[in-house]
């Protein structure tokens, strides 16, 4: 039995996550027990003789890993003993040619940040809790950092995992696994319900050469949008696209950073006190007179603030930038640099604005939904007249894919945990009517346990199957993910949104037609289609692609004869494609990817390889790509993804070729 | 009621990753002292909680340099910190000397450090204020040894004068190259803050795993620092080795 404790300090600082309902609670005296142990395995082996000694003595386990959650999943409570996972806390080693570490689940996410790009790499994950939070905890949550549009979210990055689990012990998933692969989009995502991750081997790139950010302004948040999807569309794979609403722009779009020397969570109360009515008032009239102040707010409003910004190589970032700022300079006022680099100094420090308004008697919480590009406008205003009675609502829409975009709102209330519970019923109603999803990479955990399950209908089934062939007994976790009795309607139809088609399976498109081909280590970040498959009372991949608990697409597109699996269509029409020189077409195409072009179309013809770019910045990648390697232009054809062709390459190391190739997909 | 803990208290934890001690222990995370000092504050737990919860605590001051909003934490934590016994004032450095093991908290690390290495070595606990002094007295004082230092503000204050400085640990051997991934040993001593923190671009981490490690993973103090050295249990484990 790996070193446990049973102190009251140990069992008080994993009591609660950072849920707020928790904090609130803590701060009117109410703070939890806690479990009634502390584990801290340092091994895998500790792991499995912890989860043993659980089951004998009859106790549930909650694996921490920094209790940085937001949704209730990793507290814990009496006849429970928590897995405290920071002690498997080993960096390294890095493979710089298959551009790969490996890393312990508990390790912190900025210690191996910091780590890596002390060697010039970078995992490119950047949560704003990724100085509270670890590697285990994002695997488990679905994580998704600030620059995912260019690098992912967390599962993307996963080459392969390993995790215990109570009935399997040990086991790896992914390159080189002993378990099924296709358990990997149900476990990735799972938080801590059918097993603890103990180590990964994650994708990372060089530090990036070059950035550029800029600040854009729109009159309104939906022709910010316009202005969004046609980057998507267009392929130019911005790292950050952050649109604040009227109110957000006000607020979080003037956070300053830290060496302003001035308190600047300050600037939100500022903010609502400079308010005309609520002047030299206490911040508790605001808060006491929610509505009052929506009201204020939406009349002072002028315009939204959009930040936009590029990274990677100096070449191939310049010729996207051009292409995209060219785009946004349709519909927006370029605002400058200015408002870009003071997001990037601040990005982490957005969440210091919550504490005063807990110190001030209220309560602060966020939602993040997400949605198809035709829901996100209606999807803003639903949720904003449901809880603008209640709290101050403010919004941002950051993560974004070809598809759709994730919903960031803020509230701000009364700190009354009846308050705090109507807003969460009600914001949680109005997402769920309106057909997006309930969670885009916050998690599920206890507080959203039912909507979640809702959504799922009987899709959540994949998830139930998994956990009686990992956990019959029930010990990892109970109450997390899965409710019983969802109370939330199931939405009456799937948003609408042009652009998906039904497909029976093996007609799709795109490769990944056949569901069950391309699990998210194969699956290039900038993939262009995404895939949701839905049924009588479910619907699951309600755009965009990643939101959190376990990805079910797959299982449900293979298990459920009622399926009706939909793609949404990747941008038509021709672009410019060239064929490189050298009869070794896939060490080539490492040296693309190494080099940050993305394609739109790769693929070999005629034992050489054929690299395609659409979009505006296709004749600009073009030539910067000719510009490196040798070829010569040819026209357009489209290729399937590499997945379905590739074989290992033997002209070079093909290890290394086939790791890299992870970013586009590997052999079958 | 508020207190002087409350920013720390409903914080998330931000400044988790710079903290030694929250590295390994979560009741050492600052924001999490913090939750039970104003608890304490309240009266809603014991003081003795909210002591044993400020102890974790190694004073380095790394939490308050990563904090956005300048917390000032160590200087919030350190009133419960029971004196420390500074011992009597050592002899003088002794002409035969080849290094110098300056201990400014205990001359115990100079002879552990001559116990274990069999190297003549000549400890010398500095006055009060040394670090203020003329650093030109330093150089001659220090002139041709090598420093052997077991506290980042000993040896910012030794390097400034052009002293060639070595951490205790690492003289010691304690970290090894295999047990730090950088391959060039982490200090902890000041939490990777302070001058040697660029000759240690490691985290803090390693080094804290490796001293609570040392210490069964029982006692509070597991990164090793100037508070720590006051507790003589924590002293007697460290010094023991492994
Ligand atoms: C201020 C703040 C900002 C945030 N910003 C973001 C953001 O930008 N993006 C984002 O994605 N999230 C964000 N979050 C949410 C949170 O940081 C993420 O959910 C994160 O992934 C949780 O990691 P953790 O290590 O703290 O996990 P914990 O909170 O300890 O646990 C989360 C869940 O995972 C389980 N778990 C933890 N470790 C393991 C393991 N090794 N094996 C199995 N299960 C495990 C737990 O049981 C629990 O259910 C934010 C949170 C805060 C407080
Ligand atoms: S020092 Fe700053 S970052 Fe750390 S807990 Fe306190 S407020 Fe948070
Ligand atoms: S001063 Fe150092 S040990 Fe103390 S709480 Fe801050 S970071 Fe942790």
């Amino acid at each position: 039995m790996p070193t446990s404790s049973t102190s009251t300090l140990d069992r008080r600082a994993v009591a609660r996550d950072r849920l707020p309902g928790t904090t609130l609670d803590t701060w009117q005296g109410r703070a939890a027990e806690g479990p009634d142990r502390v584990i801290w395995p340092t091994s895998k082996g500790d792991v499995a003789d912890a989860l043993t000694e659980a089951a004998t003595a009859g106790v549930s386990v909650v694996p921490w890993g920094a209790g940085s959650g937001v949704v209730g999943g990793a507290s814990a409570t009496s006849g429970q003993w928590t897995l405290d996972l920071k002690r498997l806390a080993g960096i390294g080693p890095l493979d710089p040619v298959r551009r790969t570490v490996e890393v312990d689940a508990g390790v912190n996410g900025q210690q191996l940040e910091d780590w890596l790009q002390a060697r010039g790499f970078t995992l490119g994950h950047s949560p704003s809790s990724i100085g509270c939070s670890t590697v285990g905890g994002w695997a488990a949550a679905r994580s998704a950092g600030q620059f995912s549009s260019r690098y992912g979210t967390f599962e993307d990055m996963i080459v392969w995992f390993e995790a215990v689990s109570p009935s399997l012990g040990h086991m790896r998933v992914g390159e080189g696994g002993d378990a099924p692969e296709a358990w990997a989009p149900l476990m990735i995502g799972s938080e801590g319900t059918l097993a603890v991750f103990t180590r990964f081997a994650l994708r990372v790139w060089p530090v990036p050469e070059h950035r550029r950010l800029r600040g854009w302004q729109f009159p309104d948040v939906q022709s910010a949008l316009n202005a969004m999807r046609l980057l998507m569309d267009g392929e130019t794979w911005p790292a950050v696209v952050r649109l604040y609403d009227p109110v957000d722009t006000r607020i979080g779009g003037k956070t300053r950073p830290k060496s302003d020397h001035r308190p600047w969570f300050r600037d939100w109360l500022d903010s609502l006190r400079s308010m005309p009515g609520v002047s030299g008032r206490a911040l508790s009239l605001p808060l006491a007179l929610p509505g009052l102040v929506n009201h204020v707010f939406d009349r002072l409003a002028s315009g939204v603030l959009l930040i936009v910004g590029w990274e990677g190589g100096r070449e191939v970032t310049d010729a996207l930038a051009d292409a995209g700022e060219a785009i946004l300079r349709e519909g927006g006022t370029d605002l400058g640099e200015e408002p870009g680099q003071r997001w990037f100094a601040s990005r982490h420090n957005v969440s210091y604005k919550l504490m005063p308004i807990f110190a001030d008697g209220g309560f602060a919480d966020t939602m993040e939904v997400a949605t198809t590009w035709a829901g996100m406008e209606p999807l803003w205003r639903a949720v904003r007249a449901a809880v603008r009675r209640d709290v101050v609502v403010m919004c941002h829409m950051s993560h974004v894919y070809p598809e759709g975009g994730c919903l960031y709102f803020s509230f701000a209330g009364r700190g009354d945990r009846k308050v705090w519970e109507r807003v969460w019923r009600r914001a949680l109603d109005a997402v769920a009517q309106s057909g997006a999803t309930t969670s885009h990479h916050h998690g599920i955990g206890r507080l959203k346990a039912s909507s979640a399950t809702a959504e799922a209908g009987i899709a959540r089934e994949g998830w139930r199957q998994l956990k009686r062939i990992l956990d019959p007994g029930g010990l990892l976790n109970p109450g997390v993910l899965d409710a019983d009795h969802p109370p939330h309607p199931p939405a009456d139809a799937p948003p609408s949104d042009a652009g998906w088609t039904a497909f029976a399976p093996g007609q799709g498109r795109w490769p990944w037609a056949d569901v069950g081909l391309v699990p998210p280590w194969r699956r290039a970040p900038w993939m262009t289609s995404a895939l949701r498959v839905s049924g009588p009372g479910f619907l699951v991949g309600r755009a965009p692609r990643s939101a959190s608990g376990p990805d079910l697409r797959d299982w449900a597109a293979n298990h459920l004869p009622v399926a009706r699996i939909e793609q949404s269509a990747p941008p038509d029409g021709d672009g410019v494609m060239a064929r490189l020189a050298g009869d070794k077409p896939w060490a080539i195409a490492r040296a693309v990817l190494h080099a940050d072009f993305r394609p739109g179309a790769l693929g070999v013809d005629a034992g050489q390889l054929a690299v395609g770019f659409r979009g505006p910045a296709a004749d600009a990648l073009m030539s910067a790509l000719l510009r490196r390697f040798p070829g010569e232009r040819v026209p357009w054809r489209t290729y399937p993804w590499p997945w379905r062709d590739l074989v290992p390459c033997d002209d070079e190391d093909p290890a290394a070729v086939t790791a890299w190739l992870h970013s586009v997909g590997r052999p079958r | 009621m508020s207190t002087p803990y409350d920013t720390c208290a409903l914080c998330p934890r931000l400044c988790r990753h710079a903290c030694p001690v929250a590295t390994v222990w979560e009741p050492g995370a600052p924001s999490a002292i913090a939750e039970v000092l104003r608890d304490g504050a309240l009266g809603r737990v014991d003081a003795s909680l909210a002591q044993l919860a400020a102890l974790a605590c190694t004073d380095c001051g790394a939490c308050q340099e990563a904090c956005a909003i300048d917390r000032p934490v160590p200087e919030l934590l350190r009133k419960f910190v029971p004196k420390v016994e500074v011992p009597t004032q050592l002899p003088p450095i002794a002409g035969t000397a080849s290094e110098v093991a300056v201990c400014s908290g205990d001359r115990r690390w100079a002879e552990a450090f001559a116990a274990q290495t069999g190297r003549a070595v000549a400890s010398w606990t500095p006055p009060a204020n040394w670090h203020e002094t003329d650093s030109k007295t330093f150089g001659e004082l220090f002139s041709g040894r090598t420093a052997i230092v077991a506290d980042g503000e000993d040896a910012r204050a030794l390097r400034g004068a052009g002293v060639v400085v070595v951490w205790l640990g690492d003289a010691l051997g304690w970290v090894t190259e295999a047990s730090c991934s950088s391959g060039r040993p982490a200090l902890a001593c000041c939490g990777g803050r302070g001058p040697l923190r660029d000759a240690h671009p490691e985290p803090a981490a390693a080094l804290a795993q490796l001293w609570w490690a040392r210490s069964g993973g029982q006692t509070l103090a597991d990164a090793r620092c100037r508070r720590a050295l006051g507790r003589q249990d924590v002293v007697d484990q460290l010094l023991a080795g492994t």
